[in-house]
């Protein structure tokens, strides 16, 4: 185990590594470089040298990717070309605002998602499951934007009971935070629930049609038990899976929530910064979303070993 | 639609025009009419934090005045930065730093006198020298400025003494003492390159600074002007998506937003708790041709194109009324020097086929690049593509990617959309837009005549031959087949109710981008 | 969904969810040769007029009919969807189910070029794609095969894996086969059931993915809209004309559980 864990940490740098050759090769060929974006209208061949010059771009790519990956394994991410800031302190705030999301998000949807799952699979057949499964398909068919923007009708407009906006000053205390966050951790929440919820129910129900829970049914194990405990142990490796995915989303993908209730987050630090071609700043968020992604899956297939030495880890559940 | 009363709140904001009350226009030489109401003349209370919801989120935030070209930028500029004068709603130039200020008689040679006893927020007094250097900085080669061409009519700016400042112009501008008072002039530090910490003289100083994410700016104790800012704090965030934008002020997360569209008009007039704040005004969005390319330089094709569009319906479906029909030309129907004689451009399949036939584009395809950051501009393609289908142009829609329109495809494809804030005075958006070499000359349009009319203009003091020059520049540009003006576009933008001080001033948002000394909360 | 329960007719979610399959697959072709009212053209100056006699979804943002509309997006949508997860399939079960065959370094190569796409956001790399070479149809599409063929891959690959040391699948390679008839001929066979019901769901993210798209401003071309553009550009009426932005929402969600509940009830019948 710990040599597999190890193996995979070797790997993880490696990815690491293309990635961040990626976003810098994906940023070299995108039209307009970061001296003409950030000159918008005023671009003229002198600005934009002038500028260029002022930015270090005058020297060859490698040396400038060489450069950038000297620094980051030392821990300096670099400055910001746009707004000459650390790349560190643009971060932070925004990788804080992040983990709050995601976290509460995770807590709130993850027990609430299995344990819909476990009585839907317990009632299979009947209304509420029938109803559930319909509701589950239909929530997560839902674009964000629109079950975000109804919430906030809802809720903030009509009611006046939350605020619309995400948007936290500097120095907010709890409340206004707990407040604030509410709805955009809702939708996501519905949106997460329905997923994990249905894939639970997925999991459980092939899980169930295996041999050994068949030989348990004949032996006269009650229903419940078999679901709660024998399947729901069995689902734990593949339910992992799905979980790390769906956690992986929630810190890289959640651009829209985070545009429509202006929480300032780390997926639209990283559209902006494409926008802007900001490429320190967009190599940040690739190298934390990608360290994030594999180390969430990591995590998720050293549980599943844990859980099923035969390894189920990978079931056609990663869907997102 | 153009005359129907328009339905806003119950009670109006403070000295908001209706539409028909003004519809915008000439604004140096005093067309603008008073507000239909008077303002209640309540004492300004002190206090309070008022938040702003912006429409544009950008990294690229600044406050390098040289490099404005957004809201975000003039109103955090006119916070921060104090300005030489300030324009009124009747379009003379105000005293602000500069006390007062006299010409020779021709017009070309200035002398600004300025208000003693102001200093920078790091607490260094403003001199001379700074003055001078907040003017001239924009002829620098390093500075990427877009007022270079509104400088190159000033041949020297030198001090007369400690408070006095002499400009001498290489030709006659009766609108000078307007013309030092727009956002690129802000009064900054002599030497000053880098704008990260930003030094002013203006109302407020800056407490937090994060491009694209947000702005903090608290009183400045030692602000010039006594008891003023009524407001203790400022703070300005982006929220990009309309309805979201409009929902946070009907909740009353925020106090004031740029920009409603479409239905949130409605819903924040009905409201209780907002009001509709309408600043008709000259912006526009066009779409233009670059004529030094195929096939957009084939006047016939652009003509063509320009009897595509129903302007009236631009104007009621997607500017809900808010808004005047343009005649393809910047000038504005309610300004003086309105050439009433041009004929109005019109919905004409017939005109459109004529020119095209004469054009010789057949089938081919058409491509009209748009792009969501140039406002209306899918909305209105749309428009004009439908028509174009009747009248046998095969006209294709190409939204382009925000963030590098201005670098890649404005000017650099053949069909585009622009859009345009007002400038205080037609000749200084002539300048900015139709000069040759001018940054914002996107069609690259070169007119000898035009360029000596526009120069013209500035130096004629009799007001029948500027007419006819601008007469005659309507026409010219009318008739260019590089530009395509449908509509004129008012600011619509939301305002609490609790909000009370500010009026409008049809060259931007909210008080053409200049309000946060004079605005103040009542509870 | 498997369950454990026994249905001895076809069931009637089975007969449901394939009518509604029928039935928009209709509506995608019908919409080719005739439509309620033309959906590009203004008929009304009214924006977001709420619904009337004759124009029974309203009009949207620009005064076009929404009904009209919502029925050319079914084929542009469905079109789009299907076509990205065809291909994504195509790649990624091909890809996946010779990478667990043949294991060794084709495998782990694929398996990490697959991790990498699978840790980059798929919004961003639709917005470095769509930056780089425009937006078109043909663009979006092959933006979400590319992305969603990463997550088929990791499937194809697991289901290949264990299959890979069953008996019948040894005996074919003590037989001398090649790879590609093990895996045309062996394995395909044993994996389509489970690879069909990532389709049907894949098919569905596709749709909202689109959306997201259009969301940033990176969708299907004006005036030509899908069903999440539909929703997006429809957004801002939801005071005076609801269904402009909900009744897009409701045909992928329809669509989507009419697709997964098709291929749950096929697999629960093909069990029982």
């Amino acid at each position: 185990m710990a040599n597999i864990i190890l193996w995979r940490l070797g790997a993880t740098l490696l990815i690491l590594l293309v990635v961040s050759l990626l976003v810098f090769w994906a940023c070299e060929i995108l039209p307009g470089d970061v001296a003409q974006v950030a000159l918008g209208q005023y671009a003229t061949p002198e600005n934009v040298r002038a500028l260029r010059l002022e930015m270090g771009l005058d020297r060859p790519a490698i040396q400038r990717y060489l450069e950038w990956l000297v620094g980051a394994l030392q821990g300096d991410w670099g400055r910001s070309l746009v707004t000459k800031t650390p790349v560190s302190s643009l971060l932070s705030e925004r990788l804080a605002n992040t983990a709050l999301l995601a976290g509460v998000t995770t807590l709130i949807a993850v027990p609430l998602a299995v344990l819909l799952g476990v009585v839907t699979t317990m009632w299979n057949g009947r209304a509420f499951d029938r109803a559930a499964t319909v509701s589950f398909l239909a929530l997560s068919a839902t674009p964000e934007f629109l079950l975000a923007t109804l919430l906030v009708l809802l809720f903030a407009v009509n009611l006046g009971w939350l605020p619309a906006v995400a948007y936290l000053s500097t120095g907010s205390d709890f409340g206004q935070t707990a407040r604030a966050l509410l709805l955009p951790t809702a939708s996501l929440v519905i949106v997460v629930t329905a997923q994990i919820a249905r894939m639970t129910r997925a999991i459980l129900g092939s899980i169930l049609s295996q041999p050994y829970i068949e030989m348990a049914v004949l032996k006269g194990i009650p229903r419940q038990r078999i679901v709660g405990y024998h399947a729901l142990r069995n689902a734990v490796g593949p339910l992992a899976n799905v979980v790390a995915l769906n956690v992986a989303y929630l810190v890289s993908g959640v651009v829209v929530v985070e545009t429509i209730f202006a929480y300032p987050g780390l997926a639209r630090l990283m559209i902006d910064s494409v926008q802007s071609r900001d490429l320190p700043v967009v190599q940040a968020c690739a190298m934390i979303f990608c360290a994030t992604y594999v180390v969430l899956i990591l995590l998720a297939d050293v549980l599943a070993r844990l859980f099923d030495p035969h390894s189920l880890a990978e079931r056609p559940t990663d869907a997102l | 639609m153009a005359d129907d009363p328009i339905v806003l709140g119950e009670s109006q904001p403070p000295g908001a025009f209706t539409r028909r009350a003004f519809n915008a226009g000439l604004l140096a030489t005093g067309l603008i009419a008073r507000p239909g109401r008077s303002q209640a003349q309540a004492m300004p209370k002190r206090g309070g934090t008022v938040r702003l919801a912006l429409y544009q989120q950008s990294t690229g935030d600044t406050f390098d005045s040289a490099r404005y070209d957004k809201g975000n930028d003039y109103i955090r500029g006119t916070s921060v930065y104090s300005y030489l004068t300030r324009m009124d709603e009747q379009g003379r130039a105000q005293p602000e730093v500069a006390e007062s200020w006299e010409a020779n008689k021709e017009a070309t040679r200035w002398v600004f006198n300025i208000r003693k006893g102001i200093s920078f927020s790091d607490g260094s007094p403003l001199t001379t020298d700074d003055i001078i250097f907040s003017l001239l900085r924009h002829r620098e080669e390093r500075v990427a400025s877009s007022a270079k061409q509104l400088v190159a009519n000033i041949t020297s700016v030198r001090a007369d003494g400690p408070d006095k400042i002499v400009i001498e112009l290489a030709q006659p501008d009766v609108d000078l003492p307007i013309l030092v008072g727009i956002f690129q002039f802000a009064l900054v530090k002599n030497g000053t390159y880098d704008f990260s910490k930003p030094i002013g003289t203006g109302a407020f100083t800056v407490k937090e600074f994060q491009p694209g994410l947000r702005t903090v700016l608290v009183r400045n104790p030692n602000f010039w002007k006594q008891g003023q800012p009524y407001i203790d704090q400022f703070e300005m965030f982006p929220i990009p998506d309309a309805s979201a934008r409009a929902n946070a002020l009907l909740s009353g997360d925020v106090d004031m937003i740029l920009e409603l569209r479409g239905n949130g008009i409605e819903q924040v007039a009905k409201s209780d708790i907002a009001d509709v704040f309408v600043t008709p005004g000259t912006r526009y969005t066009a779409i233009q041709a670059a004529v030094d390319r195929a096939p957009s330089n084939n006047a016939d094709l652009t003509l063509g194109m320009s009897y595509l569009i129903d302007r009236k319906r631009v104007l009621d479906t997607v500017l809900r009324g808010y808004g005047t029909i343009a005649n393809d030309h910047p000038i504005g129907p309610a300004s003086e020097y309105y050439n009433a004689e041009l004929p109005q451009r019109e919905l004409d399949l017939d005109k459109a086929k004529f020119h095209f036939q004469k054009a010789g584009i057949g089938n081919a395809p058409i491509e009209l690049s748009m792009g969501d950051g140039v406002l209306y501009s899918v909305d209105i393609g749309q428009l004009m593509q439908r028509e174009a289908m009747r009248a046998g142009l095969n006209l294709q829609i190409k939204r382009e990617p925000a963030e590098s329109y201005w670098t890649a495809v404005a000017g650099k494809r053949p069909f585009f959309a622009t859009n345009f804030h007002p400038r205080p005075t037609y000749n200084m958006l002539l300048n900015l837009s139709w000069k040759k070499g001018a940054v914002w000359n996107f069609s690259h349009y070169e007119n000898e005549r035009l360029e000596k009319l526009i120069d013209d203009t500035r130096s004629e003091f009799d007001l029948a031959k500027r007419k006819e020059y601008y007469g005659e520049i309507q026409s010219i540009i009318h008739n260019s087949g590089a530009i395509i003006l449908p509509c004129f576009l008012s600011y619509v933008d939301g305002v609490s109710k609790k909000i009370k001080g500010l009026t409008p001033l049809p060259i931007g948002s909210l008080g053409g981008f200049n309000f946060t000394d004079r605005i103040w909360i009542e509870a | 969904m498997t369950t454990a329960s026994i249905q001895i007719r076809p069931s009637s979610t089975l007969v449901f969810s394939a009518a509604l399959l029928v039935f928009v697959g209709v509506v995608a072709l019908v919409s080719l040769v005739a439509l309620p009212q033309d959906p590009f053209d203004f008929i009304t100056d009214e924006p977001f007029m709420p619904p009337a006699a004759g124009i029974w979804l309203g009009s949207d943002y620009l005064g076009r009919d929404v009904l009209s509309r919502l029925m050319d997006g079914t084929r542009i949508t469905l079109f789009m969807a299907m076509t990205a997860t065809l291909l994504a399939h195509l790649i990624g079960d091909t890809l996946g189910l010779t990478a667990a065959i043949r294991g060794g370094i084709l495998d782990a190569a694929l398996s990490r070029i697959v991790d990498v796409l699978l840790s980059l956001p798929k919004i961003i790399v639709g917005l470095v794609v769509v930056a780089a070479l425009g937006s078109s149809i043909w663009v979006i599409i092959g933006i979400a095969a590319v992305v969603y063929s990463a997550g088929v891959f990791r499937i194809a690959r697991a289901l290949g894996t264990d299959l890979k040391n069953m008996d019948y699948i040894m005996l074919a390679r003590s037989r001398g086969e090649g790879t590609l008839w093990i895996l045309f001929g062996e394995i395909l066979p044993h994996v389509i059931r489970p690879l069909a019901t990532d389709f049907a769901l894949r098919a569905s993210f596709a749709i909202l993915f689109m959306s997201s798209l259009s969301f940033i401003g990176l969708g299907v071309q004006p005036p030509l809209a899908d069903w999440g553009g539909m929703a997006r550009e429809n957004l801002g009426g939801l005071s005076t004309n609801p269904l402009a932005a909900i009744a897009p929402a409701i045909a992928i969600a329809l669509v989507s559980i009419a697709l997964n509940l098709l291929v749950d009830a096929l697999d629960d019948d093909a069990r029982h």
